[in-house]
C-alpha cells in the first residue's frame, strides 16, 4: 500500500466476535417472528390457506371494489375514473382477475423475499458496476458488498417455498385453460414449468457471479496481484448484461405477474431502483455499525460514507422518477386494462394514504432530509435516513403485494405480515454475518485501495 | 510521465487498464503554456482555407433551409408529405433528433462532474458548444410546424385580451418549458464554464476589436482566489440544477407520444428509454465531430485515444439499454395481450416500414457491439464509421417510433403511407447546415477546449507522479491542486 498515507497496519478487518452479536440479534427475531408467525396462524387462520381452492371461482367475493380488468370482459365501457362498487353482474365472470384475492401465508412472505432479494441484487450490483467503470473510491467498501451478495445461496433456498406454492398468489398458476383469453395468450410465458426454469437461470447467473467476484477477490487478498482486478474488470460487460435481464424478469415474474392482466414496460427498472437503493441504505448501516465497533475504522470515513449518502440520495430520485414515469402515464393514458392496478390501490382511504405516504415518505422527506452533504457525512443522520429508506423500502413492496387481496376493497394489514418479514431479518442478519465473516472485512491488497484511503469529495 | 507510451495506429496509447494507477489524460508533456498555445492558437492563427472551404459549404448547406422556410410559410405545410393519419412527418421526427443529439454536452459537463470524471474536461467545452447548436436547431421544428409560423409565440402561455391559453394538459406545451429551460440553463452553464478561457484569449488579444469583443465576453475576470472560489461554488450548483434537467427533457419528450394512447407510443417504458436513446445519439455525434477535428487542429494529446475509447464504451452500453427498451417493448406487447398493440411491433418490422425500422435496428443495436473489441474502441476509422451510424440509426428511430404508430392505428380503412416531400427532405438537410455552420463558427471564436479545466487535470497529474516517484511519501489527493492549476489560467 505504498503512496498511502493511512496506516492500516492495525485496523481491524476481521468480522470475529461481532459475529456472534449479529448473529444472536439474527436469532431472536428469527425465533420470536416464527414463533409469532406460527401463533398469528393460529389465531387467525391468516397463515392457513384453506379456503384457496385451485379454481378461479373460489375467490368471487371482493370482484366489486376492481374495475382494471374490465376491458376484456363485458363491461367494456367501464371508464377508469369512475368507481362504482355495485357492479352488477360483475361477480358471474370467474375468471374477471388477473390476481388472487384471498390472502396466504404467501404474499407476506413474497414481501419478505423480495425485499431481502433486492438487497442482494443490490450488492452484486454494487460490485460489477464499480469494477466496470473502474471505481477508486469503493474499493474499500467492495468486500461488504462482496459478502453480502454471497447470501443469494440463502435466497435460492428461499424461493423454494413460492415456486412449490405458486398458485397461493398467482392467478395464473390455477386458471382454466380456456378460461380467461388475457391469461391464455401468456401462458408460454407465465406456467410453472417456465417459471421455474427462470428462477433456476437467474439464481444461475447470480450465485455464479457472486461467487465469482468473492472468489476472486479473497484470491487477490493473499497475493495483491493486479491481474485479478484486470480479470474481474473484462468480466463485468458480460456480467452487467445478464444482470439486466435477470432482474428485470426477476421483477416481471415475482411482482408484475401477481396481476396476471396487467403489464407495464418499466416494471423491470422499477424494481431495480428498488434494489439498489436499499443495498445502499443496507451498506451505510453496516458501515456504521461495524465502526461502531471499531472494525474499518480507517479505511472508511466520512468522505465514503457522504458518496454512499449520495447513491441513496440518487436513487431515491431514480426511484420517483421511475414510479412517476410508470403513474403519470398510465393515468394519463386512462385505459382501464392499465389503470387497474392503480385503482385497486386508490379507491379506499387506506390504500390511498399509502400511496401518498410513499410520494412523500419515499421521495420528498428523504429527498430533502438527505440533499445537505452534513447529513451524509455524520453518521447519526445517515444511519436515520438509510433505516428510514430501508423501512419505506418496505412499504413499497407492500404495496406491489397487498392491494390485490379483496381487491384493494379492505385494508389488509394483519401481524403475520411484521413477524414473517422478522423471521426473514433475523435469517438474513446471521447468514449475512456468516458470508461477512468468512474473509477480511476489506479487500486488503487490491491494487485501487489506496485511491480508496485518499479519496477526498472534491 | 512515468514511462514512454507505446502507439496504436499512429496515436499514443493511453487506454491500458491496470488497476494500480490511473492512465494520464493530457499527454505528449503538455503544460499550461503549450496548452494555453495550442488552444489559443485556433482562435489567432489566421484561418485555413479548409475552415473556408468547411463554412461555405455549411452556409450553402444553411441556404437550402433560408430558402425552403419561407417558402414552407408563404405555402402551408401542403408542401410536407404529412397526410391524414400522419399529421406528424418529418418535422417532429427532426425535432426530438436534434433534441436527442443535445444530451451529450450537459451530460458530459454536469453528470460526469458530478461523477468526477476527470476526462470530461478535454471534451466538455466542444459538446456543450454542440448541444446549444443542436437545441437551436430542435427548436427551429416546433415554430414551423404550427403552420401559421407568425402565430408561433401562442405557444407560450403569454396574456392577452382574446383570454387564449395553450392547453397545459398537453405535453406539447410542457415541451416549450422543458426544451426552454433545458436551453437557457445549458447556454448559462457553457457560458460560465467559458469565461476564465475568454479572460485568457482577452489577455492574448493584439488588436483592438478582439480585445473588446472577449473583454465584453470575459465580464471583467481577473482570476483572483475570490472570483475562482465563487466560480467553483456556482459551477457545481449549476451542474446540480442541469443534472435533472438532463434527464427531464428527454422524458418530456417522450411524453409527447406516450401519454397517447396510440399503440406503439403508450408505454411506460418511454422516459428513461428516451433518455438512454438521447445520450447515445448525443455522443455518437461527439465522437463524429471530435474525431476530424482534433485532428485539424492538433488536440491529439489532449483528447487522447482514452478520451475517445470512453465515449465508444458510453455509445455501447446505450446502445444496449435502448435494444433493452425495443425488446421489452416487444415482449409487453406480446405479453399485455392487446391484438392492436401486438399488430403495431409486428407491422414495425416486417409491415410497410420494415426497412426503416431494419435500418434502426442494424445501425442501434448491431453496429455498436463492434465496440466489445478494444481493437473497434481504439480505431478512429471505425468509431467514426460507428458514429455516423448511430447518428442515422437514431434518426430512423424517431421515424420509425412517429410514422409506423400514426399510419397503422386502430382502423385499416385510415391507414395511409407517408412519403416525405422535397421540401421535407429539403428542411431535414437544411438543419445540418445550420448545425455545421454554427459549429464552424464556434471553432474559429471560442475557446474549443475548457483550458483551465485541462490545466487543472495537468496539475493532478504531476501531483501524482512526484507522489509516484517519492515512494512510501505523503500522497494527498486532488483537492488542493485545481485553485492552484486554475489559478494560472487567467
Amino acid at each position: 500500500m505504498a503512496g498511502s498515507r493511512i496506516d492500516l497496519s492495525n485496523e481491524n478487518m476481521e468480522l470475529g466476535s461481532l459475529s456472534r452479536n449479529a448473529t444472536s440479534v439474527g436469532m431472536i427475531l428469527l425465533v420470536v417472528g416464527l414463533v409469532a408467525t406460527l401463533a398469528m396462524g393460529a389465531l387467525t387462520g391468516g397463515a392457513g390457506h384453506d379456503s384457496l381452492g385451485h379454481d378461479g371461482g373460489a375467490h368471487g367475493e371482493d370482484h366489486g371494489a376492481d374495475h382494471g380488468s374490465a376491458a376484456h370482459d363485458d363491461h367494456v365501457d367501464d371508464h377508469a375514473g369512475e368507481h362504482d362498487s355495485a357492479h352488477a353482474g360483475h361477480d358471474d365472470h370467474h375468471h374477471a382477475h388477473g390476481y388472487i384475492s384471498e390472502r396466504s401465508w404467501l404474499h407476506p412472505y413474497l414481501i419478505s423475499y423480495c425485499y431481502f432479494l433486492a438487497i442482494t441484487i443490490g450488492a452484486l450490483f454494487f460490485v460489477i458496476i464499480h469494477h466496470l467503470v473502474r471505481a477508486g473510491w469503493s474499493s474499500s467498501l467492495r468486500r461488504i458488498a462482496e459478502g453480502v451478495s454471497q447470501n443469494f445461496i440463502v435466497m435460492a433456498v428461499l424461493t423454494i417455498p413460492i415456486l412449490l406454492n405458486l398458485g397461493e398468489v398467482y392467478q395464473w398458476a390455477v386458471y382454466d385453460v380456456g378460461h380467461d383469453p388475457l391469461i391464455d395468450v401468456k401462458q408460454a410465458y407465465l406456467n410453472e414449468g417456465a417459471f421455474i426454469t427462470r428462477f433456476v437461470a437467474y439464481f444461475a447467473v447470480w450465485i455464479g457471479f457472486s461467487v465469482f467476484f468473492h472468489r476472486m477477490s479473497v484470491k487477490q487478498d493473499e497475493t495483491g496481484d493486479p491481474a485479478i482486478s484486470r480479470k474481474m474488470g473484462l468480466a463485468t460487460p458480460v456480467a452487467v448484461l445478464l444482470f439486466a435481464l435477470s432482474v428485470s424478469f426477476a421483477g416481471f415474474d415475482l411482482l408484475m405477474s401477481l396481476d396476471a392482466h396487467w403489464f407495464s414496460t418499466i416494471f423491470g427498472v422499477y424494481f431495480f431502483a428498488g434494489c439498489v437503493l436499499s443495498w445502499h441504505a443496507f451498506l451505510a448501516l453496516t458501515v456504521i455499525w461495524l465502526q461502531k465497533h471499531g472494525r474499518l475504522v480507517r479505511s472508511i470515513n466520512s468522505e465514503h460514507l457522504q458518496d454512499v449518502g449520495k447513491m441513496v440520495f440518487a436513487f431515491t430520485i431514480f426511484w420517483a422518477y421511475v414510479a412517476f414515469s410508470q403513474y403519470m402515464l398510465y393515468w394519463y393514458g386512462n385505459i382501464p386494462e392499465e389503470t387497474g392496478w392503480y385503482l385497486r390501490r386508490q379507491t379506499t382511504f387506506t390504500w390511498g394514504a399509502w400511496g401518498f405516504f410513499l410520494v412523500f415518505g419515499h421521495f420528498a422527506v428523504p429527498f430533502l432530509f438527505l440533499l445537505s452533504k452534513h447529513v451524509k457525512r455524520r453518521k447519526t443522520t445517515l444511519a436515520v435516513g438509510a433505516i428510514w429508506m430501508l423501512l419505506v423500502h418496505w412499504c413499497d413492496l407492500y404495496y406491489l403485494v397487498m392491494p390485490q387481496l379483496m381487491s384493494g376493497s379492505e385494508f389488509p394489514f394483519q401481524m403475520i405480515d411484521v413477524t414473517i418479514f422478522l423471521a426473514m431479518t433475523g435469517l438474513y442478519l446471521i447468514t449475512t454475518a456468516w458470508f461477512l465473516g468468512r474473509a477480511p472485512l476489506l479487500a486488503k491488497r487490491d491494487p485501487k485501495l489506496p485511491e480508496a484511503l485518499a479519496f477526498h469529495n472534491a | 510521465m512515468a514511462e514512454a507510451l507505446a502507439r496504436i495506429g499512429g496515436e499514443l496509447d493511453n487506454t491500458q487498464d491496470r488497476p494500480e494507477r490511473r492512465e494520464e489524460l493530457i499527454l505528449g508533456g503538455l503544460n499550461d503554456t503549450s496548452i494555453t498555445d495550442r488552444v489559443c492558437g485556433i482562435v489567432e492563427t489566421r484561418p485555413t482555407k479548409a475552415w473556408f472551404l468547411a463554412l461555405l459549404m455549411s452556409l450553402s448547406v444553411l441556404g437550402l433551409l433560408g430558402i425552403l422556410v419561407p417558402y414552407l410559410i408563404f405555402t402551408g405545410v401542403g408542401v410536407w408529405g404529412v397526410n391524414n393519419p400522419v399529421g406528424w412527418g418529418y418535422a417532429i421526427v427532426n425535432f426530438v433528433f436534434w433534441v436527442g443529439i443535445g444530451h451529450a454536452g450537459t451530460l458530459i459537463s454536469a453528470i460526469l462532474f458530478l461523477f468526477r470524471q476527470k476526462w470530461r474536461t478535454s471534451i466538455n467545452r466542444a459538446a456543450e458548444a454542440m448541444t446549444i447548436f443542436a437545441v437551436i436547431c430542435a427548436g427551429l421544428f416546433p415554430g414551423i410546424h404550427v403552420g401559421r409560423a407568425w402565430f408561433a409565440y401562442w405557444m407560450f402561455p403569454l396574456p392577452n385580451q382574446m383570454a387564449m391559453w395553450p392547453n397545459f394538459r398537453s405535453p406539447l406545451l410542457w415541451d416549450v418549458f422543458a426544451v426552454g429551460t433545458y436551453f437557457t440553463v445549458s447556454l448559462l452553464f457553457w457560458y460560465m464554464g467559458m469565461i476564465p478561457d475568454l479572460a485568457t484569449l482577452r489577455d492574448r488579444a493584439k488588436n483592438g476589436i478582439r480585445k473588446l469583443a472577449y473583454g465584453a465576453l470575459s465580464m471583467g475576470w481577473t482570476g483572483s482566489n475570490r472570483q475562482w472560489h465563487r466560480y467553483e461554488r456556482a459551477y457545481l450548483l449549476l451542474a446540480a440544477l442541469a443534472t435533472p434537467l438532463v434527464l427531464s427533457v428527454h422524458s418530456v419528450v417522450s411524453f409527447d407520444f406516450a401519454v397517447s394512447q396510440v399503440p406503439g407510443w403508450h408505454t411506460t417504458i418511454f422516459p428513461p428509454y428516451f433518455v438512454a436513446g438521447a445520450i447515445f445519439s448525443g455522443f455518437a455525434m461527439v465522437v463524429t465531430l471530435l474525431v476530424p477535428c482534433r485532428a485539424i487542429f492538433g488536440l491529439k494529446e489532449i483528447i487522447t485515444l482514452r478520451h475517445l475509447e470512453n465515449m465508444n464504451k458510453i455509445i455501447m452500453v446505450t446502445g444496449l439499454m435502448v435494444g433493452y427498451a425495443y425488446a421489452i417493448e416487444f415482449f409487453i406487447a406480446w405479453y399485455g395481450g392487446n391484438p392492436v398493440e401486438k399488430f403495431t411491433f409486428l407491422n414495425r418490422a416486417f409491415g410497410p416500414y420494415d426497412w426503416a425500422y431494419w435500418i434502426m435496428v442494424s445501425c442501434n443495436v448491431i453496429s455498436p457491439q463492434i465496440f466489445w473489441f478494444k481493437k473497434a474502441r481504439t480505431s478512429l476509422v471505425i468509431m467514426f464509421i460507428v458514429s455516423i451510424f448511430v447518428n442515422i440509426g437514431m434518426w430512423f428511430e424517431r421515424f420509425v417510433i412517429t410514422i409506423s404508430s400514426l399510419a397503422n392505428d386502430f382502423v385499416p380503412s385510415a391507414w395511409d403511407y407517408y412519403s416525405p416531400t422535397w421540401v421535407d427532405i429539403g428542411i431535414m438537410i437544411g438543419a445540418f447546415g445550420l448545425f455545421f455552420t454554427l459549429f464552424t463558427l464556434f471553432c474559429r471564436f471560442l475557446p474549443f477546449i475548457a483550458m483551465a479545466e485541462v490545466k487543472a487535470v495537468v496539475a493532478d497529474q504531476e501531483h501524482a507522479a512526484h507522489a509516484a516517484h517519492e515512494s512510501g511519501a505523503a500522497h494527498d489527493s486532488s483537492s488542493g491542486a485545481e485553485p492552484a492549476a486554475a489559478g494560472a489560467a487567467g
